[in-house]
């Protein structure tokens, strides 16, 4: 297993754990949801704008998964409230706020997730 | 698990690598993988020992099937494949609804998910190995079982028409006495 350093936004452990000791499955797995979570972060705004609160649940559903892969402790408790919210319809009004929280909060985990990636290397 | 099939499904593509990452650890699996239901069930007739089915499979694109209908689908085509539920969510409908509609299990995508899903799949394959055994059994039965009965009735044919179709000689029949000058050897 590798020691994992110590981040702000992002835990490694638990996807150490998951990789079980192997480095470029890591490296892949950091790279992929580098490459697919800024999509699906759009996707959310767009849906605000159509009020397609089904949608944004579906996408925070999928979002909270891979969240607690990279040790995002914060967005994940925020991706449940948005699937909560908006697979519900309840407390429809909250919902442009939580997904500014995860727009803002994304782009420092992923400085976080590319360090990490030049460390692995 | 030697030669086990199994079907991943999984519209989180991040969960899909982690799950074959993490179930390539044992041999003897065959692991294919599929984003959506549709694809799944047209490879149902590979014949899949077990299919680890994504209970929200319709996350992102709505219109996509559900993981339900899913397993009710297979459930219809192919009764004998298992299959294990996985879900993101704590929920005790998620749990009751996938039972009812025929799943062995219900995994709650946490961290010891994996390590469940691998125990699941080590018990089916052994219930399954079980299965075949006791199958191999019941035959062995039953031909043993038919080969006694044709004796019997051959034995009560032979006993009610002694001459059993003309093949056998009729005990009944009066001996016939040979004279010792009749026989062959006799000078």
């Amino acid at each position: 297993m590798l020691t994992m350093r110590k981040y702000q936004h992002i835990d490694l452990n638990y996807l150490n754990d998951l990789s079980l000791g192997s480095k470029d499955f890591m490296q892949d797995l950091i790279t992929s949801f580098i490459k697919t979570t800024p999509d699906s972060i759009a996707k959310m705004q767009d849906c605000i704008g159509k009020q397609d609160w089904q949608q944004i649940g579906g996408i925070a559903h999928k979002l909270k998964t891979s969240f607690s892969f990279m040790g995002m402790e914060n967005m994940v408790k925020v991706s449940k409230v948005l699937q909560d919210l908006g697979l519900n319809n309840k407390g429809l009004d909250k919902i442009p706020a939580l997904v500014e929280e995860v727009v803002k909060e994304y782009p420092l985990a992923e400085a976080e997730l590319k360090e990490e990636l030049l460390q692995l290397k | 698990m030697a030669n086990t099939l199994i079907y991943l499904c999984d519209d989180d593509e991040l969960y899909l690598k982690t799950a074959v990452h993490n179930l390539n650890q044992n041999k003897g699996l065959t692991i294919k993988t599929f984003t959506n239901g549709e694809a799944l069930l047209s490879a149902l007739n590979k014949k899949p020992d077990i299919v680890i089915l994504d209970y929200f499979l319709n996350s992102e694109k709505p219109d996509a099937m559900s993981g339900i209908k899913v397993l009710q689908e297979i459930k219809q085509i192919a009764p004998d494949v298992e299959v294990l539920m996985l879900s993101g969510q704590e929920d005790v409908d998620v749990a009751v609804n996938s039972v009812k509609y025929g799943a062995v299990d219900y995994i709650v995508k946490n961290k010891s998910a994996f390590i469940r899903v691998q125990n699941d799949i080590k018990r089916i394959m052994k219930g399954k190995e079980k299965d075949k055994e006791n199958a191999g059994f019941k035959k062995m039965i039953l031909i043993s079982a038919i080969f006694i009965l044709f004796v019997i009735i051959f034995l009560i044919i032979y006993y009610f028409d002694k001459t059993v179709f003309g093949l056998l000689p009729d005990p009944a029949a009066p001996v016939q006495e040979i004279k010792p000058e009749e026989l062959p050897l006799s000078q």
